[in-house]
């Protein structure tokens, strides 16, 4: 396979949280956070969020 | 807090994706996953705060306003131990747990108020690691009060909750205002080295969340069993390093954690919530240990990335066959499936060639096993609609890498003896969840009796979930001469075909069936000793049919009759 060396990025799907501080990650007032924060809350809601097993017996 | 700056979103170069695809990974690919799942984490802690709001009177002591607080002190002194703290794995367990509890699913017994009450722990352990005086509300659950990548303190209440009390002095507990000078059991640090580089990594047999699942008590090993497992450490990280330089930077970039798990049933184990940890059985040598590492972290990897890309949509719709399961998956599972196993190809690709001689053929058994069971499910998962463009390029890195490990020099009968195992598996899978239609049946049941030929299209799989599990006896006894170049073989069914008489045991299958004609394994059986096409490639419209006419003329077809009607005429 050929791997990219490009500054190609993947389109992004994840809003960068890293930076904040623990204070602001729970007042930050961006309306993609509360979009981000609503659709895990409907995802739960749904029964489709969660975590998934991977694994493998002898 | 209105003048906050906009938020930027996670940049992840393509390089990632492409050195990831391409295999092992290095500390730089390692780290961007590592910080998608840093920013994931940080995300539901956001939603955490949102949603216990909603709570109401339920929580006890355990409103977060305390918890806030105190991290927010820790954080002031040491950033970094903020981070460490929440990456930790179980830390990703609990909060995947606690999210769903308090948005309204309950999971298990845990009661809501002790799964709220982890956050208090939290942030005590945070508190712990940056060196804070420090006074807050945290539950007791088994006999513990959990302290996230530092350990448990041991009490002498089963639950509850209690005040814990840290900093230079150590820790004190008030419970019920009994005060108690409460023994830390610590999680074990390692550092294994070998060629110059050294792999750090926690032992965890004590976190209540470690094995991905509702809290348990703290299993810690005694003194023996945990020299072992550093001893297992310390060799599998030799060897790989000698042999597996690549698979060797990315665990010492992605590993975090390893969990001992106390049955001897289940190889290894790790979940999409908890990034870098292993949980494990312990293992018969270092090079069996290495292979489970090597694999599960693959897991990791693709948790990791497929936060940050999109592979595949509605990958969780359950239909399709893969050899290591005997369950239907999804796409999503397919992804990692061959993706993981591809990596245990690789490994065994090398392995095979520097085993010691009494291991020969089990290295053998697996890379060739592996291999062509990996070959099988890419065979069409590159062209499901489900995948994106992505999907199909991470598929595609997938081929291409066990393109690279081909099975060249494998003994005939260890290649027909794998071929056997899968393909009875496969027989067997299909005949356990793939519903064939009634309406096909009963007209292929109509063709037959009326001497016509079978031109019926047989229509699309219809796949619905069965209970059954298990191998077939012969698929059993197949895997067993695999692995050890023989096995023991009665006089039954399964007896003939280990000695090479098809024709006999396909007649033993086949009276079987006249006996039990319920016993799928009978089928799947007659399917390998007899050949036939379609038994072999749509079991479940031979059975449903010879069913149907069970049914209609009250007595049974006959079953080679039956398969070599549909083989002559069936496309």
């Amino acid at each position: 396979m050929t791997a990219v060396s490009s500054p190609a990025e993947l389109p992004s799907v994840m809003l960068d949280l890293v930076p904040l501080s623990l204070a602001e990650l729970r007042t930050h007032p961006s309306p993609l956070l509360r979009e981000a924060v609503q659709a895990i809350i409907a995802g739960a809601a749904a029964g489709q969020f969660g975590d998934s097993i991977q694994g493998q017996r002898d | 807090m209105t003048d906050l700056a906009p938020l930027s979103w996670v940049r992840t170069p393509s390089l990632v994706f492409w050195q990831t695809c391409d295999g092992p990974v290095s500390s730089l690919e390692a780290t961007a996953l590592r910080h998608g799942q840093h920013s994931h984490r940080k995300l539901l802690l956001r939603t955490f705060a949102e949603a216990v709001g909603a709570v109401g009177d339920e929580l006890g002591p355990f409103r977060t306003d305390r918890a806030w607080e105190l991290l927010d002190a820790a954080e002031q002194e040491s950033p970094e131990a903020v981070a460490e703290v929440v990456m930790y794995p179980s830390v990703g367990i609990w909060l995947s747990r606690v999210l769903r509890q308090v948005l309204g699913r309950r999971l298990d017994d845990t009661p809501l108020w002790s799964e709220v009450g982890g956050f208090h722990a939290l942030a005590a352990a945070v508190a712990v690691r940056s060196g804070l005086e420090f006074e807050i509300d945290v539950p007791v659950v088994h006999g513990v009060v959990w302290l996230p990548s530092v350990g448990v303190l041991r009490t002498d209440r089963p639950t509850g909750h209690a005040v814990l009390r840290g900093g230079s002095g150590g820790f004190e507990l008030t419970i019920d205002g009994e005060v108690q000078r409460p023994r830390l059991e610590a999680v074990r640090h390692h550092v294994a080295k070998a060629g110059g580089r050294a792999l750090r990594i926690v032992l965890d047999d004590v976190d209540p969340y470690r094995e991905f699942s509702a809290p348990l008590p703290p299993r810690p090993l005694a003194e023996q069993e945990r020299a072992e497992w550093f001893r297992q450490m310390d060799g599998a990280w030799e060897l790989l390093m000698a042999r597996h330089p690549g698979f060797a930077d990315e665990l010492s970039a992605c590993l975090a954690s390893i969990v001992p798990l106390a049955g001897r049933d289940m190889f290894a184990v790790s979940s999409s919530a908890a990034f870098g940890s292993v949980a494990m059985s312990p293992k018969a040598s270092a090079v069996e240990f290495a292979e489970a590492l090597t694999h599960e972290i693959q897991h990791s990897k693709v948790n990791a990335l497929l936060d940050l890309a999109v592979l595949c949509r509605d990958g969780d719709d359950c239909r399709f066959h893969v050899p290591w399961l005997d369950h239907p998956r999804g796409v999503t599972g397919l992804l990692h499936g061959v993706y993981a196993f591809c990596s245990v190809v690789e490994y065994w690709f090398v392995e095979r060639n520097f085993v010691a001689p009494e291991l020969a053929r089990r290295a053998r058994f697996n890379f060739s096993y592996r291999r062509h069971q990996v070959a099988e499910v890419l065979s069409y998962l590159g062209d499901l609609p489900e995948l994106t463009d992505l999907g199909r390029e991470f598929v595609m890195g997938v081929s291409a890498r066990l393109d690279a490990c081909p099975a060249t020099d494998l003994p005939g009968d260890l290649a027909q003896d794998v071929e056997w195992v899968n393909t009875d598996h496969h027989v067997l899978w299909r005949l356990r969840h793939v519903q064939p239609d009634k309406q096909v049946a009963e007209a292929l049941a109509e063709a037959w009796l009326a001497g016509e030929a079978c031109d019926q299209d047989f229509g699309p799989d219809v796949v619905a979930v069965s209970p059954e599990s298990g191998r077939s006896p012969l698929g059993t006894l197949l895997k067993a001469r695999a692995l050890e170049g023989r096995a023991s073989a009665g006089t039954d069914a399964e007896g003939a075909f280990l000695h090479g008489d098809l024709d006999h045991a396909a007649k033993l299958f086949a009276a079987r069936l006249e006996a039990s004609p319920k016993d799928l394994t009978a089928w799947s059986g007659l399917a390998l000793a007899s050949g036939s096409a379609t038994l072999l490639r749509r079991p479940e419209v031979v059975h449903a049919v010879y069913h149907a006419l069970a049914l209609r003329g009250g007595t049974k077809p006959d079953p080679f009759a039956l398969t070599a009607w549909f083989d002559q005429t069936a496309s």
